[in-house]
């Protein structure tokens, strides 16, 4: 038996001691992952523990909106998560209008299914952006941030602001009516988005492929026992969209698919969010050709907009998976609970966690962003 | 997408929600944007001593440190005279300079 | 089927339900259902809903009732395959707040939710392996989601100055 005159372990034999394995930190630099951060215990290059550390964006929106009436909770939803604070204002919206039992005029309806599919695309674009930077493919990210610029512009067109809308998406239909030559400018956008589908299908040879396939597989049992939702679950071969499954708005007349994949690798995951790009831009265009002719009133705030006694419970379909809320109200002008669900503590934690163990340390980029993470409505 | 600023500008729409143009000579002083604003952004403050006759009520004092533009004042203003312009151009590097009295110094 | 068939089916499904643990049913205008029962028919209600196909674990909430004494958990439960969503609601004592943790029914997508309600509302799950802090980082403060923390008060006094000008306003 030789021994080793460096460390006195026999050669040949594992060394055990502790420092081989150590903990890295994934985050919680904003650049790198977000307002979130993951503790990874790492043995050489392999990923042997995975413990999430959520709350570096907590702000307690189920408190803050106990003290706001409904009209002042719009203006917070966008906050929800700012990446997609179309979807977030529609949630809100619904849930109020549902407990109040406020009818929506049609034209309002249309409108604001014209906007929640132009923030999911906008928030898709932000998750080829952000995984392409993650992974290295530099001029993925540029482009993809490029592209988004076009649809910010429409935003602030029709609302006013380019990332916050300010509660456009507002308990009683939309804040005011959109404005005259929208139309044109959706449709010019359209054609702009086609475009850069086919860029980014351009760029599928090299490193998406190469560092995405057979990365971070999910079985479709996990999946379900994890509380996967939204593309993470469709990449595993279910079709479960809560836009098919329990519609609402006019999602009942529109004739869409819901794209979904076998393999459960971050690759699925990608060519989901792609095809669902091609899937809003085809909502839009129908949702433009139906638009009634009648124009809206603006819906004006008030300072106590009593709401009847009730609960309810609403879930939207935002571009990263199911989105509720629960509203309960006692009479009052302003909610008595308001719980917020957020597709993201599900894929943040138990998801993630699950998926990081037995990876390797370089693969770690493709599967965080391959799930598209928000911090904002995990921590809320 | 890009241009050279400050030769060069991108237009700002029309209906930008950006910093406050509050016309006081039609404020009536009713307070429902100081009651509606979701940030507690606006304070009713009383006019100067000597303008006192001219203005009797209390006018609308905006802090735009803690405005979020959303607009809800612009909204429920009852005579138009609280809108929002298109002028983003807010920067400061003074604190305090953030609060925008109703009446400007002389 | 058609669609009057499914709803015959769905009502079907939560009459079983009801039933069988005597709970108190109501189907809302949206066509949501809310079921509400007592303690102990808590876990016996959530075993049968998930036999009965409610697979996905939507959320788990608590509002805090504190002039009644009770804390109401809600269990909002979704089927994939029958296309309901169940809402079972349980007030439990407020001084003694337990409940079994319905990890082995939901898995890990239930546990978080416990997780995170443990935290911020300081109720217990038995059987939770993991109640660690989620997202508050050392705090040793009471839970501060429930109505008896004076939120405002306790910011007021951390974080803002009565003498700073921009402040003022909070203090009256």
């Amino acid at each position: 038996m030789r021994v080793s005159r460096a460390t006195g372990t026999e050669i040949g034999e594992p060394d055990h001691r502790a420092s081989h394995a150590f903990d890295l930190y994934f985050g919680p630099v904003h650049a790198g992952s977000g307002n979130f951060g993951v503790k990874l215990k790492i043995e050489g290059e392999r990923v042997v523990g995975a413990r999430s550390d959520p709350g570096y964006l907590h702000r307690g929106f189920e408190k803050l909106m106990e003290y706001r009436t409904p009209m002042q909770n719009a203006i917070l939803s966008d906050r929800l998560c700012i990446l997609e604070s179309l979807n977030w204002n529609l949630v809100h919206a619904e849930a109020v209008d549902r407990l109040c039992g406020t009818e929506i005029p049609e034209r309002a309806q249309y409108i604001r299914v014209i906007l929640a599919e132009l923030s999911r695309i906008q928030s898709h674009i932000i998750w080829y952006g952000v995984l392409s930077k993650a992974l290295g493919f530099d001029t993925g990210f540029k482009v993809a941030f490029g592209y988004r610029d076009y649809v910010l512009d429409v935003f602030e067109f029709i609302t006013g602001g380019r990332v916050y809308p300010a509660g456009y998406l507002c308990p009683g239909g939309v804040r005011h009516d959109i404005p005259e030559g929208t139309k044109k400018r959706i449709e010019d956008l359209l054609a702009t988005m086609e475009t850069m589908l086919r860029e980014f299908a351009g760029y599928d040879s090299r490193t998406i492929t190469a560092r995405c396939r057979g990365v971070g597989v999910l079985e479709l049992d996990d999946a379900l026992r994890l509380g996967a939702t939204g593309p993470v679950l469709r990449a595993c071969g279910m079709a479960a969209d809560v836009r098919r499954d329990a519609p609402y708005e006019v999602y009942d007349d529109l004739d869409f698919e819901i794209p979904t994949c076998e393999e459960g690798d971050a690759f699925a995951r990608s060519i989901i969010r792609r095809r669902e790009i091609e899937e809003s831009m085809n909502i839009i265009r129908q949702a433009l050709g139906r638009l009634p002719a009648e124009p809206l009133p603006p819906v004006l705030p008030k300072i106590a907009d009593k709401m009847p006694e009730g609960e309810v419970y609403v879930r939207n379909e935002i571009s990263r998976g199911e989105a509720a809320i629960y509203m309960r109200s006692t009479g009052e002008s302003r909610p008595y609970r308001c719980k917020i669900r957020g597709p993201d503590l599900l894929h943040m934690i138990p998801v993630l966690e699950h998926l990081l163990v037995g990876a390797e340390l370089a693969d770690v980029p493709a599967i965080y962003w391959s799930l598209n993470v928000c911090p904002a409505d995990m921590d809320r | 997408m890009t241009v050279a600023f400050p030769q060069e500008a991108i237009p700002i729409p029309d209906g930008y929600r950006g910093e406050h143009a509050y016309d006081i000579d039609q404020c009536t002083g009713c307070t429902l944007c100081a009651r509606i604003c979701p940030n507690r952004a606006i304070e009713m403050v009383e006019a100067p001593e000597d303008r006192w006759e001219a203005y009797p009520k209390k006018y609308a004092q905006i802090d735009i440190g803690k405005c979020c533009f959303c607009g809800l004042c612009q909204d429920i203003c009852p005579s138009g005279a609280m809108t929002l312009s298109q002028n983003v151009f807010l920067s400061t590097n003074d604190r305090l300079s953030v609060v925008r009295p109703p009446f400007a110094e002389v | 089927m058609s669609s009057a068939q499914n709803a015959c089916k769905q009502t079907e499904i939560l009459k079983r339900i009801q039933l069988s643990v005597s709970a108190e049913l109501r189907i809302a205008e949206d066509g949501t259902a809310w079921m509400l029962v007592l303690e102990r028919d808590l876990s016996d209600c959530l075993v049968l809903a998930k036999r009965e196909g409610f697979d996905h674990c939507s959320a788990i909430s608590v509002t805090d009732w504190p002039d009644e004494n009770v804390f109401e958990f809600t269990y909002h439960l979704w089927s994939y395959g029958k296309r309901i969503l169940l809402t079972v609601s349980c007030r439990i004592d407020r001084r003694k707040a337990t409940v079994a943790s319905v990890i082995p029914l939901w898995g890990p997508s239930a546990g978080i939710h416990e997780r995170e309600l443990h935290e911020l509302f300081g109720v217990e799950f038995t059987g939770n392996p993991d109640l660690e802090p989620l997202f508050l980082e050392a705090w040793d403060g009471p839970a501060p989601f429930r109505k008896d923390f004076d939120w405002r008060m306790y910011v007021r006094e951390t974080f803002y100055e009565e003498g700073d000008a921009r402040e003022q306003g909070y203090w009256d």
